[in-house]
């Protein structure tokens, strides 16, 4: 009993004790600087750094400074340090083999945060997913969507595909693909287009509404009318002005077509056969006879 | 439509204390207080714990609707108008409907554009359109505030990058004071656009920043802003824009009415011409 507190007694007295005082010593100190310099740093950089960016000074400030002192923690146990990195680096090899794909997202992850194609609030559309940016980590972004769904997107996946940023910009230009019929005359549609996008206060004065013609379809005059809204009225703009285009056609005898499809016998010259139906005499099935389908669709416009 | 059976009218042709609408209106309890604005129709009833105000905006803004009038009725507020209510332990009597120049610069332009040849200078003026601010109250209270005719919104600047957004004029911009009608709910300002530079300026449009402006009303209620020089500094590419102090010399006997949106850091300030003139 004697010799185990004689041997604790000059394990506390000795030259053991003093070390390992040193170095707890040494990693409280290492601690507390590491939080005072992580927490004021991005605190006097505020200005130049967007807040994922003052996150991630943060966090790296202290674990390099934590590290730091851990490593003279370590050589003051009496630890050889060269022996230890290279242990490190056969480690890091087996560690990197198994973490491909972690790997790689980190990678990428610190790629997008050089390159900023988007910042934690933007909206943001990636493959079929749209959402609004919750945050971007060293190994994925996360998205909620409007539906409130939350998605994570791995950052390898990031910097392969195209991500669209809806928001990048304040305005934005809503392409609306509109039809009419064929009699109609496409100075008088442009007018009247014109007329609806000056009149909603939502549609931008400039840039000036564009108008494009895209040719002879099917069964319409193809065009499309752009018009310019500010980014935050953009989905108001959308719901109203289709509203308001449909109103002002109408107002002013424009027809909007449906698909036309003509029927062709087989025979340039011979017509359906057209049998007119009397509605008393006919029972209601009869209706739907293959017959008299046909010869209404063959009285349907054939303006192409 | 409430308001229609007045009891009461106050209007432009009243000789009388008020001849403007933006005076103060003391309601009791029950009273409905309805301005006829140009377009705008507002209503605001006074209830014994809510003030309910409403508004309401005619179809056709090129619709000549210059004057204004004011009646008060028992009537509640139609169904179909959207309104919203303030709530009050004991609600004020007073209410005015307070004018306000718009919060986003307005971009107006010359029914043609016009060339400011090298060394010249020209009058021009601009009428924009007013906000209805509601206060009631001793120490007034802010309800709400509505547009009396609301303008496009538009994007002035070099590309769609950048620039700013702001509203559209539906008036053009004149070059004699008495080419543009006055209208109780537009306000006037006076551009002097100077070009110092060595070649001529084509003034297509201009950038008023209206937010920094102030109200001054003359004797028979019509509204100014101080005036504003914009001048094309000599090397080109640079503008001035100078606010004035005090109403221009056209208003006279004029008073201020309402202050500024945004008290201007600096009177003078330089910007990149096409910040001014697009």
């Amino acid at each position: 009993m004697d010799t185990l507190w004689e041997q604790v007694l000059s394990f506390f007295t000795g030259e053991r004790a003093l070390t390992v005082f040193r170095v707890g010593l040494l990693l409280l100190v290492g601690y507390i600087l590491a939080r005072l310099v992580s927490t004021t740093a991005p605190k006097l950089f505020r200005r130049q750094l967007t807040t994922h960016h003052a996150m991630l000074l943060r966090r790296g400030l202290f674990y390099l400074i934590l590290g730091l002192f851990l490593v003279s923690a370590l050589r003051e146990l009496g630890f050889n340090l060269g022996v230890l990195l290279g242990a490190a680096g056969v480690l890091t090899v087996a560690i990197g083999f198994a973490s491909q794909t972690s790997a790689s997202n980190l990678i990428s992850g610190l790629f997008l945060l050089a390159e900023r194609p988007f910042a934690v609030g933007d909206v943001v559309k990636v493959g079929n997913t749209t959402g609004e940016v919750l945050s971007i980590d060293l190994l994925s972004m996360k998205l909620r969507t409007f539906d409130n769904l939350y998605v994570r997107i791995p950052n390898e996946t990031l910097i392969k595909s195209e991500v669209t940023n809806l928001t990048r910009f304040p305005i934005r230009r809503l392409d609306l693909q509109l039809g009419v019929a064929y009699k109609e005359d496409i100075a008088k549609v442009r007018e009247t287009l014109s007329g609806v996008a000056d009149a909603n206060p939502l549609c931008l004065e400039e840039p000036a509404p564009l108008f494009i013609f895209q040719g002879f379809g099917d069964s319409a005059l193809n065009m499309q009318f752009s018009v310019w809204a500010k980014r935050e009225n953009f989905l108001e703009l959308r719901n109203t002005i289709y509203q308001e285009i449909k109103a002002a056609f109408d107002a002013s005898g424009i027809e909007i077509p449906f698909p036309h499809r003509t029927l062709y016998a087989g025979a340039v010259t011979e017509p359906f056969p057209v049998r007119v139906v009397s509605h008393e005499t006919h029972p209601p099935e009869a209706s739907a006879d293959p017959e008299g389908l046909s010869a209404a669709k063959a009285e349907s416009p054939q303006d192409g | 439509m409430a308001g229609s059976d007045s009891e009461e009218s106050i209007g432009q042709d009243m000789s009388g204390h008020s001849t403007a609408w933006w005076d103060e209106v003391d309601l009791s309890i029950g009273q409905t207080g309805c301005w006829s604005i140009g377009p705008l129709t507002l209503w605001a009833r006074r209830m014994e714990h809510e003030w309910q105000v409403g508004h309401e905006r005619g179809e056709d803004p090129a619709e000549d609707l210059g004057g204004w009038s004011f009646s008060v009725s028992e009537a509640p507020l139609a169904e179909d108008i959207a309104l919203q209510r303030f709530v009050f332990q004991r609600t004020p009597g007073k209410v005015q409907p307070r004018p306000a120049l718009a919060d986003r610069p307005m971009v107006v332009r010359p029914a043609k554009p016009f060339f400011v040849p090298a060394g010249e200078q020209a009058n021009v003026y601009v009428s924009s359109p007013l906000w209805l601010s509601i206060h009631v109250g001793a120490a007034p209270v802010k309800l709400q505030e509505v547009a009396v005719q609301r303008p496009s919104d538009t994007w002035f600047g070099a590309s769609t990058r950048e620039g700013a957004l702001c509203y559209a004029s539906r008036t053009s911009a004149r070059l004699r004071l008495q080419d543009l009608p006055v209208r109780a709910y537009r306000a006037t300002t006076r551009v002097l656009v100077r070009n110092e530079s060595a070649e001529p300026m084509l003034l297509e449009r201009l950038s008023l920043p209206v937010a920094n402006l102030a109200l001054y009303s003359t004797p028979d209620g019509v509204l100014w802003t101080q005036p504003v020089t914009m001048t094309r500094e000599k090397d080109g590419d640079m503008a001035a824009i100078e606010l004035g102090g005090a109403p221009p010399s056209e208003a006279k006997r004029a008073k201020q009415v309402a202050e500024p949106r945004q008290r201007p850091e600096r009177r003078v300030v330089v910007r990149a011409l096409s910040a001014l003139f697009g």
